[in-house]
């Protein structure tokens, strides 16, 4: 092994172990961030709802403060202070129907074209900045498959469905042998890597091609793993938190969705608050499925795409009010657990929304849009012109200043969006 | 033309042409853009008289130019028409120029999961699930193999590592398999299936002995005493007879394995007619990898639907199940074959027993792990023989020494053997030299068996197409055509026929929505599983007998079985369990994909259709000349199934926007004519309604809606009256056909974008097709030969 690398390797383990310690102290069990200072931890949830949000039922018609309570609005009201429900965005050139989806934390632009790359999701810009801060990253979660988490290079994140494997993850200790294998497969994946940096390397030395893109991204990627690896043999040495619940059953019944979706807001709440990690995406659940609640008889994709029948949409709003009553718990838990002198909600940046505005017709304007917690100004129906609002991921922008970061851009924004900032 | 051109290339450099096709390209503009691209008017703010020659910086503009000469957009209608011939000389031209302004992009990519999945199984003979550990691949093009749309990550290689972990590990078997034994379930002797009798669970009987299932869902048929005890390969036998099948009716039996209960996790064995009787009944039979426990799920699929308290006029057909076995393991090696491949058989490795195991039907059960008694001796060779192999080509010993080191140094550090050469492995399976394809900058003979097999296997070479580069004869024309038939004719070019028609018709897309059930009562899963088996064998079919890629516009045959014949309304094929070639009559609308119920449901959305949707997915998928995004704030056409509004009235609206009609002129038409075939690919003279007045259609709960208007007009002005019209016009313009068709060959064929610069390969692989008829097995050779195939 070269001499250089070795100096680079020692400064990162270094340096890793010097950005890890002050979360030493986070980590004693059942306490939310360090209580040591006033700066408080910052955090955000994004929840993407796949088959869209019925708009007439969410959008109230008047703006501002006293708007009036519409039906999927009633089950946030015990929090009306601590979220608003805004119309009237969306992601400009993003189009494509379902494929929206893809860019729906990304704001990359026609995503159901056949040339279409993915650009960075909102979540992963904060993770590569802040993400070393807690012992995951991030979680890219899933009620359904797919998921909303993007890489630099315009690659999906595999995101996780099953409640237990990442209960597993956070808080259950394996046994000696496991974790002995664990630290093993650590130490592998890192004399791993470093053959396959160098092997890189020497391939682009000899290379006359003038895109060297994929070799560029493969060496890059490398050494982004190999930082990780080199935290996440520090983490693996450290105690998980301790949570006093049990691990959850998973529930595969897709009709099921009021346990499937319960069992995911368990686990962002218990993830949030024990901090063992601070971004979090949720895509929804939504498929073919004929969802289990009284009144609900077809597919939950074929009412969505109700063709204005009357009957559709009222069995598509008994989906959606549970979903918006799931979401409404979600806000309350998070607002009565407190850390230092503020509750979660407050330090927690929420989206729920969908990157279809009607779903009926698949278009992606006038997104149904709904933010909770965080520092901002709530308790409003902030409504902008459908035809001429500002784009979507000025709503990012805001998230990314919430979170600590100096970022005035992001994708399509340019700014934070107007009438969310205090 | 073409193919002169390019010689003439080839044989004078590249001064001469470019004047010659300057010229051309000159003409044409003089004559048919200037008036309105010119120094007096410039519409669209485009100037075309001083439009530098194609350049990189210039080379979207020329792009644009020609997408919009090629399909016809420009000149405008009431502009004086250039011949096709010039129209072809100018395309042409332009793609040259372009092909000589810019560099062709890098063809370097990495596997994408299929083809990850598909190597490493075939390098290490195992079967484990891969791709499901990585991340979805992005799709270009329309595929999801193509460099620029595969981007690396730390997180594919996080993943990478953990699949490389589990590639390993599934080639040693840890326990000896049990000695092949027989399980074998009698259902009437199984007390749920007893009890499910007796209490008339779901309607089930007792007949002849045998437990008689009416339906897929519950009761379940409980097999219990045939579950595998270990997991391994098995061979599985179920009898089944039909009982009361009624007239013409044919009962199916879809089989899946997995866990009792829980779904999700099913794997499909296949649909297998029940025929026979209770003296000889049917024994379907099939050999599968099952793990412990897994249960053989036996679901009747009744076609045409029974309802009871409807069609009280015949008894209730179901499925009469006697018994089912596993016979098994099947493989009894130990170590197991995927272990020796890797490791070899030197005799200084053995199998130790480890730590114990418990098992429920075993004592003493140790789990194993491989040792040698000369480590470094056995690393050495194993990873030496393994990386050539991985990295499909002969490696210089300098290279292969790094993994060894490695490995060695983790014995040095006190690991086992069996760590020390998984980590070897490890890091050979996460290596660039084999996870990148087309990395080499020459283009030797190892090269062109790797584009071939990725091409036509998704997968590395075998054994032949190595040692045929080992001789240096994929160079031999006829040596590499021959190949290209042998490997259509491997039973791998199913990898082909799945990932190719999966993408470029969308067939991965076919579960996406479930028709509504008020709408289509008549949808089921037999018919869901049959359409997708007719598309594939279709494109089985003309790809195996180098049938003409106009086929896919309109064929005087089809490939059924009973559940489509009679979806499709064509009479005398029996059983649904063979798919065969069935000649269409004259009149019959069929014919072609775009007749197919698993196209036309792919493009609908379960409830309704959209003729913008499908005439965008013609102009993409049939023609070849994709329709741009729409602009800006433009509202979607909303669909109203409550009866009132046609969506073609809403169109009308819409194509009054001149903005709008520029391209809905092209993509509406020929949704138009589609609007013949509903959400499931029935053939229809008028929509179905959930509201409507007067009587609800047949026993239905649907309603009859307004007529479906399948006419409409081209864009350039030719006029049809029906859906078979339509076809009529699009069977006469051969050429856009096979152009469109040689053009996604390429992409998936090539694994990179194409582009305007790759006019001389598209039009190299439509010239060696029309020799052949449009042959598609001759436009594949095509592309073998194209120019794309073989850059760098």
């Amino acid at each position: 092994m070269p001499h250089g690398q070795i100096e680079r390797r020692t400064f990162l383990r270094a340096s890793a172990i010097a950005m890890g310690l002050p979360f030493l102290e986070s980590m004693s069990p059942r306490k939310v961030s360090g209580a040591d200072g006033p700066t408080s931890a910052r955090r955000m949830v994004a929840i993407c709802a796949p088959l869209g949000i019925h708009t007439p039922l969410l959008f109230p018609k008047t703006p501002g403060r006293d708007y009036e309570v519409t039906p999927y609005l009633e089950p946030l009201q015990p929090v009306r202070e601590k979220f608003s429900v805004i119309s009237g965005l969306m992601h400009p050139m993003v189009d494509g129907g379902h494929a929206a989806e893809k860019s729906f934390l990304t704001g990359a632009a026609h995503p159901g074209q056949p040339s279409f790359r993915n650009t960075i999701s909102v979540d992963q810009y904060a993770a590569e900045r802040i993400g070393h801060q807690t012992r995951f990253p991030f979680l890219s979660l899933s009620g359904s498959n797919g998921g909303l988490s993007y890489t630099r290079s315009g690659v999906l994140i595999p995101s996780e469905s099953r409640p237990s494997k990442v209960f597993q993850q956070l808080f259950m200790e394996g046994s000696e042998t496991e974790k002995a294998a664990q630290l093993r497969r650590i130490k592998d994946g890192q004399s791993i890597l470093d053959l396959v940096r160098s092997q890189t390397q020497s391939i682009q030395r000899k290379t006359t091609r003038k895109d060297q893109e994929t070799l560029d991204q493969y060496f890059t990627s490398v050494r982004e793993l190999e930082q990780r690896m080199v935290r996440a043999e520090d983490w693996a040495k450290r105690p998980k938190p301790v949570v006093d619940v049990e691990q959850p059953t998973d529930i595969d019944d897709r009709a099921n969705f009021t346990g499937r979706m319960q069992l995911l807001f368990d686990l962002m709440v218990l993830a949030l608050q024990t901090d063992s990690t601070r971004l979090i995406t949720l895509k929804g659940a939504g498929g073919n499925e004929v969802i289990d609640l009284k009144g609900v008889g077809d597919g939950w994709h074929n009412l969505s795409h109700h063709g204005k029948s009357p009957e559709k949409i009222e069995q598509l709003a008994i989906i959606e009010k549970e979903e918006m009553r799931l979401f409404g718990e979600f806000l309350k838990r998070l607002a009565d657990i407190k850390d230092g002198g503020e509750s979660l909600l407050d330090q927690t940046a929420i989206l729920l929304g969908s990157n279809l505005g009607n779903a009926s017709s698949h278009n992606n304007t006038n997104l149904p849009i709904v933010v909770a917690g965080g520092k901002f100004q709530h308790g409003q129906h902030l409504a902008f012109d459908p035809q001429n609002g500002p784009p979507l991921a000025n709503l990012h922008v805001s998230f990314l200043q919430h979170l600590g970061l100096e970022v005035d851009q992001f994708s399509s924004g340019t700014s934070t969006l107007t009438g969310l900032s205090v | 033309m073409t193919k002169f051109l390019t010689h003439v290339f080839a044989i004078c450099g590249f001064v001469t042409p470019q004047v010659v096709l300057a010229g051309v390209s000159e003409t044409f503009i003089k004559s048919h853009c200037v008036a309105c691209h010119g120094p007096d008017v410039q519409e669209a703010e485009l100037r075309l008289d001083t439009l530098a020659r194609p350049t990189a910086d210039n080379a979207a503009t020329w792009a644009l130019i020609a997408d919009r000469v090629e399909s016809g957009d420009m000149p405008p209608k009431d502009e004086a028409r250039p011949n096709p011939k010039t129209v072809r000389e100018f395309l042409i031209g332009i793609g040259t120029e372009l092909h000589q302004a810019q560099p062709t992009p890098s063809a370097l990519r990495r596997m994408n999961r299929v083809e990850y999945e598909n190597t490493v199984h075939d390098l290490l003979g195992i079967d484990t699930s891969l791709a499901s550990l990585l991340p979805e691949d992005g799709k270009v093009q329309g595929f999801d193999n193509v460099a620029t749309g595969l981007g690396i990550s730390s997180i594919l290689l996080e993943r990478y590592l953990e699949a490389a972990d589990t590639a390993f590990e599934a080639t040693i078997r840890r326990i000896e398999p049990l000695p092949p034994q027989t399980r074998r379930a009698v259902l009437m002797n199984h007390k749920e299936n007893i009890s499910s009798v007796k209490a008339k669970k779901g309607g089930v009987i007792e007949s002849e002995g045998a437990f008689v299932d009416f339906t897929p869902g519950w009761p379940p048929a409980r097999v219990d005493e045939a579950h595998p005890i270990e997991n391994g390969i098995y061979r599985c036998r179920v009898a089944v007879w039909p009982h009361e099948p009624g007239e013409n009716r044919t009962l199916s039996v879809a089989v899946f394995t997995g866990p009792l209960f829980g779904d999700g996790k099913r794997h499909f064995q296949g649909m297998f007619d029940a025929t026979g009787t209770p003296d000889d009944p049917r024994i379907i039979e099939f050999t599968t990898r099952l793990n412990e426990g897994d249960a053989l799920h036996v679901l009747p699929w009744v076609y045409p639907e029974h309802v009871t308290w409807r069609d009280k006029h015949e008894a209730r057909p179901g499925v009469a199940i006697a018994w089912a076995e596993t016979h098994g393991p099947l493989d009894q090696s130990f170590p197991a074959k995927s272990q020796t491949k890797l490791f070899g058989t030197s005799d200084s490795l053995s199998m130790q027993e480890g730590t114990p195991i418990w098992m429920r039907h075993r004592k003493n059960v140790k789990s194993h792990f491989v040792d040698s008694s000369q480590p470094r001796e056995d690393i050495e060779r194993i990873i030496r023989e393994f990386v050539p192999r991985a990295f499909r080509r002969p490696v210089d010993s300098a290279l292969a020494d790094q993994f060894v080191s490695l490995a060695l140094a983790r014995l040095d550090e006190g690991r086992t053997f069996e760590q020390a050469v998984r980590a070897g492995v490890s890091a050979v399976l996460c290596s660039p030299h084999f996870l990148l394809l087309n990395r080499e900058e020459t283009i030797d003979d190892y090269a062109i068996a790797s584009r071939l097999s990725y091409f036509l296997w998704s997968s590395m070479p075998d054994d032949e197409l190595i040692r045929l580069a080992d001789e240096g004869k994929l160079s031999d024309r006829n040596v590499l055509h021959a190949q290209i038939d042998r490997m259509i004719d491997d039973p791998k070019i199913e990898r082909f026929v799945d990932n190719f028609t999966g993408q470029w018709l969308d067939l991965r897309e076919i579960e996406f929505t479930t028709p509504d059930k008020i709408l289509y009562p008549e949808y089921d899963e037999l018919l869901l599983r049959s359409m997708l088996a007719e598309t594939q064998g279709f494109f089985r079919h003309v790809l195996k007998n180098d049938l003409s890629v106009l086929n896919f516009v309109d064929s005087d045959f089809a490939i059924l079985n009973q559940r489509m014949a009679t979806h499709y309304d064509i009479p005398g094929v029996r059983g649904h369990e063979e798919f065969r070639v069935v000649p269409l009559p004259d009149d019959s609308v069929r014919g072609g994909i775009l007749t197919h119920a698993s196209v036309l449901k792919v493009t609908a959305n379960g409830t309704t259709t959209s003729p913008v949707i499908r005439g965008n997915w013609v102009l993409d998928r049939l023609l070849g000349q994709p329709a741009p995004p729409p602009p800006p704030g433009v509202p979607a056409v909303e669909p109203d199934i409550r009866g009132a509004a046609s969506i073609r009235d809403q169109l009308q609206k819409h194509r009054e926007n001149e903005s709008c009609n520029r391209c809905h002129v092209r993509i509406d038409p020929p949704g138009f004519a589609l609007e013949e075939f509903d959400v499931i690919g029935g053939h229809r003279e008028s929509y179905r309604s959930l509201e409507g007045k007067g009587r609800r259609v047949g026993n239905t709960r649907y309603y009859a809606g307004p007529p479906v208007e399948s006419d409409g007009e081209l864009h350039d002005g030719r006029i049809f009256g029906d859906f078979m019209e339509f076809r009529e016009h699009l069977r006469n313009d051969p050429e856009t056909i096979a152009r469109a068709m040689a053009k996604k060959l390429l992409v998936y064929g090539c694994g990179r974008p194409v582009t305007r610069a790759d006019q001389a390969s598209i039009e190299s692989v439509v010239e060696t097709a029309r020799k052949a008829d449009f042959g598609l097995r001759a436009m594949i050779h095509g592309v073998v030969d194209s120019e794309l195939f073989r850059q760098p």
